[in-house]
Order: structure tokens, then C-alpha cells, then sequence
């Protein structure tokens, strides 16, 4: 463990950081651009300059590593000069058109101008700035030389965290510029990461290309839904739009590191513009009827506690691997106080290795959830259920987040219509509009993964957070307040939570894997629960 | 008075170039020595004969031999650097194109010294003529069996191959070069770490100039301490000067190191044409500081001249006499060093712009006095930050031109024009 001086404060840190880690660790910021600690050093922005005593040069901190006895000055007056004469430099041939440049507000050029920049230029005549053609890598992805500063990041990706190496770049001096590879392009399951690592704004989403203005969002840490591994994400939203723009990985070196696949990246708008449930639905002969809460949550326990009297074996309850470990228990929870043991919830399985070490085959964020909860999942709980219905042992069944359909052949799915139409009781809750909640007699509008909070346990058994980032449509609501009305009308007092966090109390007192577990031990980064 | 010829002494003669007139004259000889030596006394001997790299940077090759690490698990390359491109230096040309199998005996005894069974021969893409050459000799040495494998009988196996670089400045520069090889842009690495330890291929690697290594059998021949004899104390040995620019007799000159600018100008170089006085000389390659012609009387050694504020750098001396306007010269180096650039570190690829366009400015009569001192300004702050030296070597002559020459550069403000008249038209009169 080395111990050095930076400025003027001793450390003692670790052997194999470089400068910028090791004055991180006293709160100092080195600025940099090139530099990202998941990919190699390459030292070519020279924006991180600092002074070393006994080398005559002022060094760049990426690419100087500890060493004892080290004297650092990063406050000296040379090296507060170099760096500002390196932002002076980089922003000669850069355009400045921050205004319509998608990364302003969020830009780790502008950032560093303004903390560490001269606040004015030298350069005298912006009209002579070199201008060169902005050209797509990929069908999403817009590249701008002009803008560009040439850190490199994007090709060091492509060659070090993918493997793919679709990037490289052309020409030299103020000619080079990023390119696609020939007969390359920029497709990999992780391509869209070269956006967030992009320090300027020349590698472009094309998806919200000047339709965002980043100082408008508000920003939420939760978790991507859309499988597994669980990946940590922020969600950006404009408030005025009432709508997701942007979801970005969050850095989470035990799940994701620094990255998202372009599923996570982009799946949101399928759930967010695919066709939603607003309101609760009763039908009413042929036709539906939009109804209140009141109404159709009345309806279905009504119908269930009819049904349950004269058969008690003939309702059932359906989960699925898409809700949280609170709504799952809560389910479960009803099951019991209602008296029900057909309750089911089939969990996915993680095949293989990871691509890339966190795309998952298991396309469920809660399958090891479900498992917890107490579901025998793995025994095809949903065949179980299916199989009864289609033999007519079951006239009500409550399904909530699952599409029966998806467990039928092609050619069962006539038969599995048939029967579940003669069902006394379908209750269905969901936020899409599936071929089940087609055929219910009461649809409850529930709320995506995006709109509601609760936890998720991904595949390594590391119990994470999801929050909400937009309230859901019109009148529906998360999944869990859902199922505490629905439970009310069974046992007033058994679902009187405020919100989820109180229902992981709960979890923690009954599940011993999941002891002693609460929201703020969770935290961000999420904690692994118990072997 | 003659030239103190070691290296160039068969350059005239016909057909110097081949393996017969080369052993003729006395050529691998060294050779048969070198192999009977111990490797470890063969870099002695390179230490105590002083030789110092004659690529420009004037580093001891002896000691840069035993950075080396002997027992590598990895191959040990030797590269030798026949990128000559540095503007005003034509030295490592003529030995390549009239006298190559000096060279090629040097690069044997070195990869024998440092233990290295390869050896890439790193030659300019603009030299097709030193290319061809240079394959025949490679082709004779294996013939007589001083290359391949039990060289003359003493086991030890050494191939070469040869490189042609794809017209960059930069892969002049050594770790530059290794990039090239390897097949990449030629960007220069970040140094730690060194050649000698991660270099080609992440192997260790020495890279040597084509002069240094031409020394190497004159050393072995004729022992460490005749070498050392010839210059001064620190910077032993003859080296080739080029002198170009405004001077009557150009060419190439091999002197002992030490010797006064003022000497090879006016004696050698016969002096300038007449009528024109000197006024500024680029003593080793452009990227030196420039000398007024006030400082003629500097001995052309390493030391002198980094004492100096310049540097000997490859002692191509470009002389520039009094009709020479220095803000263009100041212009046509930015202009070179601004389209060399490899493009990794801003202050370079950014920086010889800048400078290009504010001397341009200042050429043309469209520059403000504050340019002054924001071309001096932005030299300082591109000198020794960035991954090479190509950005120093941009901005020391120009800020030693604007230091020197700071009247012209007022003057043209003032003026709002050029006095030494349009840029496209020379102002040479030929009755001169």
C-alpha cells in the first residue's frame, strides 16, 4: 500500500491506481475525457495533466500510476494552466453549438470548460473551424466529426468490452475521424453505449435526436425489467411529456458494470406506446363497460367468494415472473386468506452464459423471486392450472402479469379459449393487453415495471430496488395497491401497508432467505440475500 | 579541408552499394569479431565508445542496449529506423542507398549484443530507390550467410525483414513506428512503458537509427577508445551533417562531432550565396530551434546546442538567409508539423492548426499584435504535454522564430503585408 501526497494531503492507497482514482479517493477531481476505468489508458486528451514533483514534464494522471513516496500537485499553478490551455485547444476546431447539441446540459466537455476552461478563446475567426459531414455508424447512432475530440472511448469499447471492433478511425491529424469498419456496422447488442461514453456530443441517439432537453428530465434509479440479470438503469423522464426519453445504465460493478444492452436501452417504448389497459373493465353481457374500482374489484371478490363456497377447489390464482417480490407475496398472502391452494407463477431459467456477461436467456427480471416467494415454480405450476381448466375443474381463476397463451401449442389455444369463456370468474390484471385479458370478465389496469416500486431478485440472488419513474395511464395503478383493495374486501386487517417497503418488512420476518432485509439496507446497488 | 570520413568513406565510389565492393573494402570484418565476443562485452564496448543516438534525441545507445532484459521469455526485437523524414535531413538516405551493408553488419552485431533474432528494417515509403537496394543487400547478406541461421558458424540464428512505412512523419517516431509494423495507424504510445520493455508485439524492442547502427562495426573494429578519441568527451564520434537551405555548396558533411556551425557553414559549405547574409539557421532538422546568425560560432555537438536552447536533433542544417521572410517560414513548418500529426493529443492536432492559421493570418497581413503572444503562449502550453514529440517539435523552432524574429512578425502587422512581398512568388532574383 503506497503512500503519497496529493496535493498536499497524504493517502495511502491501493498498488495499480492511477492518479485520477487515487485523488478521487480524497474527493479531488482530475478532469478527464479518454480515460474510463473499464477500458485501457490511452492518455490522448491531456486533459488530465497534473504535476509530479521530479518530472520535469506535467503528466497525465490516467496513465501515472501510485507509487510511494509520490508528491502530486493538481492545484499548482502549471498544472491549473496546462489543463486550461488543453480545454482552450480542444475547443478550437470544436463547434460550440451547444444550444442544439443533444448532449448539452449533461456534457463532459461543457462541464469541464466551465470548471476547468479559460471562459474564453484565443482562437480568433470561428469561421475558419474545419466542418466536415455528419454520417450514421448505425441505423441509430449519428456520428459528428466536428464535435468529436477524438478520447476514442467509442472504438476502445467496440475492441475491448464487445469484442466486436466494428469502430476504428481514418486519417490523421485534423482529418481523423471515427468510422465503421467497411462492410461493418455498428449492430451489437451493446452498440447503444458508446452514447452515454461519448464525453462530447458527436455519437448521437437518433431517438431523440433534438426532441430532448436533459435539463427538463428528472432522473430515476431503478432496475431494467427485461430480464435476469437485473441490470441497474436510470430512467430519465420529461415531466411535461409524462413520458420515459431516455434510460442509461447505471454503474453497478457486481451487475452490470458500466453497461446496457440496446434492449434494456430501447424496449421501453414497445411497454410505453404498446397498447395499454387505463381503466378497470367489466363485461357486461357481449360488450365491456368501463367501471370504478370500487365496481369491479366488488365484482371479483363478490363472484370469488361465492365460487370459493360452493367449490372450494375451483378457483385459482395465477402470478407471473414480471411482478415484485412484494406483489408476488401479497398474492400468495391473499391466496391464503381466501383459502385457496391453486395458486401458480412459472419462473424462467438462465441457460448458458451470459452474452457479454449480462444479457440473459431468461427474459423475466423476477424468476428468482418467484422462487423465493414460496411458488413452486419450477414444476409448471401455470401447466397445472391449465390443465384443470381445460378439463373444467376451474371456474374462477384471477390471473395477474400473465398471458395463459404463452403456455399453449398453436393448436391448444382454441380449446384453451373455449374453456376459459365458460369460467364464471375471469379476473385479470395487467398493464398490455393480452390474448387472456381479451376473454376477461374483469380487467384491472396494472402498471409496467417502470411505473410502480417494489424489489426484484435477479439470477444471482441479489435483491434490488425498482422505482417509480412516470405514474401509470389513466386510472391504473401498480400492481400491489391492486392486490391490498382486492385484499381488504377478503381481511381488512391483513393489507393495511402504506407502501411496499412495509410489505418487505413482512417478507423479511417470514422468508428466512430474505432476513433482516429492508429497503434502506437494499440501497442503491441492491444486497445479495441470504444462501 | 576534407571531411573526417568513417561512415561515408566508399559513398562516391561505383557500386558501393553491393556485397563485393563492401568486402572489398575491409566490410564485415567486424563481423567474425563480434561473434567470438561475449554479447555483454560488445554493449561495454558500445558504452565506453560514447556513441549516442544519431536519430536525434542523442540517447546513450549502450545503455539503451541494456535496458534489454537478456533472459526474456519473450523474443527481443531490434528495429532499426530508416523513417528519415525529418525536413533538411538526408544522412540515413545515402547510407542506405550507397552504402547499406554497414548498416546491415551494425544491425547483426546489435541483435547479437541485445540477443535478438529479428530485426525490421523500417524504411520510408517515399525512398523506393533505398528500398530496392536495401532488399538486394538483404538478399547478398543471406547468400554469404551473414544472415539466417548459424551466422558464419557461431550458431546464433538473425532474420531481417524489411518494412516500407506508408508516407507518415510520425512513424519516425520510435513507438510510432513499433505501431506501424504491427500493422496499425502510427500513433506513438504512451510512455512508461518503454520500448525495451513492452515494444513490438509486447516484446522487448530496441529501435535504433540507421547512422548509429552504421557506427557499430567501426567500433568493434577499431576498439571503444579510437571512437571516443574523435569529438568531445561527451559526444564522441564523426556525424553526418546536411547542410541545405541558402548555401553554395549543399550535401552531405561527416565531421567530428563538436565542430563549429560557423566552420561547416562558411569553409565546408562554402558559404551563402553572394550578397545574401545569413540570418537564421535550423541546425538539426526542422524541428530544432532556430539559431540567429549571431550564434554561428557554436560547436555542433548534443550538449552545445541543448545549452543553446536548440537541439542537434538529425544535423540537418537548413541555412536561411536575409531574404527569407521568417513568419513564412514560421507558416510552411506549422503547416507541415499541422498535417503530420497523428491526431491522438489535442494540443497537437489542434495546436499546429491554430498556429498554422494565426501565422497564415500574420503572413497574409490580417494579424493582430496580441497574436504574439498567444503563438508563444500556445507553444509553451504544447511543449512536453503531450504522448510525443511531435508537438515540441512544432512548437520549439516556431517559438524560437517568433523569440528571435519578433520585429518581422510586428512588422507585418504593421504593415498589414508581407515586406518580403507575396507568399506564391519567390523573391529569389536570379542575376544573384
Amino acid at each position: 500500500m503506497p503512500k503519497l501526497t496529493i496535493d498536499g494531503k497524504e493517502i495511502e492507497v491501493e498498488d495499480g491506481l492511477n492518479l485520477i482514482q487515487a485523488a478521487a479517493r480524497i474527493g479531488i477531481e482530475v478532469p478527464h475525457f479518454c480515460y474510463h476505468p473499464s477500458l485501457s489508458v490511452v492518455a490522448q486528451c491531456r486533459q488530465c495533466l497534473v504535476e509530479v514533483e521530479g518530472v520535469p514534464k506535467v503528466m497525465p494522471a490516467c496513465n501515472t500510476f501510485v507509487r510511494e513516496g509520490l508528491i502530486v500537485k493538481t492545484n499548482s499553478e502549471r498544472a491549473i494552466n496546462a489543463r486550461k490551455a488543453t480545454v482552450e485547444f480542444t475547443l478550437i476546431n470544436h463547434p460550440l453549438d451547444c444550444p442544439i447539441c443533444d448532449k448539452g446540459g449533461e456534457c463532459p466537455l461543457q462541464l469541464t470548460t466551465f470548471k476547468h476552461g479559460p471562459g474564453y478563446s484565443r482562437f480568433d475567426g470561428p469561421e475558419e473551424k474545419k466542418v466536415r459531414r455528419k454520417y450514421y455508424l448505425s441505423d441509430r447512432i449519428m456520428y459528428d466529426p466536428n464535435r468529436c475530440i477524438m478520447c476514442t472511448r467509442c472504438v476502445r469499447f467496440t475492441e475491448e468490452i464487445t469484442k466486436t471492433g466494428e469502430l476504428g478511425f481514418e486519417g490523421r491529424a485534423f482529418r481523423k475521424k471515427i468510422v465503421v469498419f467497411p462492410g461493418k456496422t455498428l449492430d451489437n447488442e451493446l452498440a447503444g453505449n458508446v452514447i452515454d461514453l461519448c464525453p462530447v456530443g458527436a455519437l448521437l441517439d437518433k431517438d431523440t435526436l433534438h426532441e430532448e432537453r436533459v435539463w427538463y428530465w428528472k432522473f430515476t434509479d431503478t432496475v431494467c425489467p427485461l430480464c435476469s440479470n437485473g441490470c441497474n438503469i436510470t430512467v430519465g423522464v420529461d415531466p411535461r411529456k409524462g413520458r420515459v426519453a431516455r434510460v442509461r445504465p447505471r454503474v453497478n460493478l457486481e451487475v452490470n458494470e458500466y453497461w446496457i444492452c440496446d434492449r434494456g436501452r430501447y424496449e421501453f417504448k414497445g411497454i410505453q406506446g404498446g397498447k395499454r389497459l387505463k381503466e378497470p373493465i367489466v363485461r357486461i353481457g357481449e360488450g365491456f363497460e368501463t367501471a370504478t374500482w370500487d365496481k369491479a374489484l366488488h365484482n371479483i371478490s363478490e363472484r370469488i367468494k361465492r365460487i370459493k363456497e360452493e367449490a372450494p377447489e375451483s378457483v385459482a390464482f395465477v402470478g407471473s415472473p414480471l411482478l415484485t417480490n412484494e406483489e408476488l407475496y401479497l398474492l400468495l398472502k391473499l391466496a391464503k386468506i381466501v383459502g385457496i391452494n391453486n395458486v401458480a407463477s412459472n419462473a424462467g431459467k438462465v441457460e448458458g452464459g451470459k452474452k457479454f456477461g449480462l444479457i440473459s436467456t431468461d427474459p423475466f427480471p423476477n424468476s428468482m423471486g418467484v422462487r423465493d416467494m414460496g411458488f413452486a415454480s419450477d414444476n409448471d405450476g401455470i401447466g397445472e392450472v391449465i390443465k384443470s381448466i381445460l378439463k373444467g375443474k376451474i371456474r374462477a381463476l384471477y390471473v395477474v402479469g400473465e398471458d395463459l397463451f404463452q403456455f399453449v401449442s398453436q393448436e391448444e389455444r382454441g380449446r384453451l379459449t373455449e374453456a376459459l369463456s365458460k369460467l364464471s370468474l375471469l379476473a385479470v390484471q395487467d398493464f398490455k393487453l393480452t390474448e387472456t385479458v381479451k376473454l376477461a370478465h374483469v380487467i384491472l389496469p396494472g402498471a409496467s415495471p417502470y411505473e410502480k416500486d417494489g424489489t426484484f431478485t435477479n439470477d444471482e440472488g441479489r435483491v434490488q430496488r425498482i422505482k417509480k419513474a412516470i405514474p401509470p395511464p389513466g386510472d391504473a395503478k401498480p400492481d400491489w395497491e391492486i392486490l391490498l383493495l382486492l385484499g381488504k374486501r377478503f381481511q381488512k386487517e391483513g393489507f393495511i401497508y402504506i407502501n411496499p417497503s412495509q410489505v418487505m418488512l413482512e417478507i423479511s420476518e417470514r422468508i428466512p432467505e430474505y432476513k433482516g432485509m429492508n429497503y434502506e439496507k437494499i440501497g442503491i446497488l441492491g444486497i445479495k440475500k441470504r444462501e | 579541408m576534407p571531411e573526417m570520413r568513417i561512415i561515408r568513406t566508399y559513398v562516391d565510389r561505383a557500386n558501393s552499394e553491393s556485397i563485393r565492393s563492401y568486402i572489398a573494402s575491409g566490410g564485415y570484418t567486424a563481423l567474425p569479431t563480434a561473434l567470438k565476443m561475449d554479447p555483454l562485452r560488445i554493449i561495454d564496448e558500445v558504452k565506453k565508445s560514447g556513441l549516442r543516438g544519431r536519430g536525434g534525441a542523442g540517447f546513450p545507445t549502450g545503455i539503451k542496449w541494456s535496458f534489454i532484459q537478456r533472459d526474456s521469455k519473450k523474443p527481443i526485437y531490434l528495429c532499426c529506423n530508416a523513417d528519415e523524414s525529418e525536413p533538411g535531413s538526408f544522412k540515413d538516405r545515402e547510407i542506405i542507398e550507397r552504402d547499406p551493408h554497414q548498416m546491415l553488419e551494425g544491425i547483426i552485431i546489435a541483435c547479437y549484443a541485445i540477443n535478438s533474432h529479428k530485426c525490421y528494417i523500417y524504411i520510408r515509403g517515399e525512398m523506393p530507390k533505398g528500398a530496392r537496394v536495401l532488399e538486394t543487400s538483404i538478399y547478398e547478406a543471406y547468400e554469404k550467410g551473414f544472415l539466417g541461421e548459424n551466422i558464419l558458424g557461431s550458431g546464433f540464428n538473425i532474420d531481417v525483414v524489411l518494412f516500407k512505412g506508408a508516407g507518415a512523419y510520425i512513424c519516425g517516431e520510435e513507438t510510432g513506428l513499433l505501431e506501424s509494423i504491427e500493422g496499425k495507424n502510427g500513433e506513438p504510445r504512451p510512455k512508461p512503458p518503454f520500448p525495451a520493455q513492452i515494444g513490438l508485439f509486447g516484446c522487448p524492442t530496441i529501435v535504433n537509427n540507421v547512422e548509429t547502427l552504421a557506427c557499430v562495426p567501426h567500433i568493434i573494429n577499431r576498439g571503444a577508445e579510437w571512437f571516443s578519441s574523435i569529438g568531445t568527451p561527451k559526444n564522441t564520434g564523426t556525424k553526418i551533417y546536411g547542410l541545405s537551405g541558402s548555401i553554395n555548396r549543399p550535401g552531405l558533411y561527416e565531421l567530428p562531432l563538436g565542430i563549429p556551425l560557423r566552420e561547416l557553414i562558411h569553409e565546408y559549405g562554402e558559404g551563402v550565396p553572394k550578397g545574401r547574409h545569413v540570418k537564421a539557421i535550423s541546425p538539426g532538422g526542422s524541428s530544432a530551434p532556430v539559431l540567429t546568425a549571431e550564434e554561428i560560432d557554436i560547436p555542433m555537438d548534443f550538449d552545445s546546442l541543448a545549452k543553446a536552447g536548440s537541439m542537434l536533433g538529425t544535423a540537418g542544417v537548413t541555412v536561411i538567409d536575409d531574404s527569407t521572410c521568417m513568419v513564412r517560414v514560421a507558416e510552411n513548418l506549422a503547416h507541415f508539423y499541422r498535417d503530420e500529426s497523428c491526431g491522438q493529443c489535442v494540443q497537437c492536432r489542434e495546436g499546429t492548426w491554430w498556429l498554422e492559421k494565426m501565422l497564415a493570418k500574420i503572413e497574409e497581413g490580417r494579424g493582430r499584435m496580441e497574436y504574439i503572444d498567444t503563438l508563444l503562449d500556445a507553444c509553451f502550453q504544447m511543449k512536453g504535454t503531450t504522448i510525443c514529440a511531435l508537438a515540441d517539435g512544432c512548437a520549439m523552432p516556431i517559438e524560437s522564430i517568433v523569440k528571435k524574429f519578433r520585429h518581422e512578425f510586428e512588422e507585418h502587422i504593421r504593415l498589414g503585408k508581407c515586406p518580403f512581398g507575396d507568399r506564391h512568388m519567390g523573391t529569389w532574383d536570379e542575376s544573384n
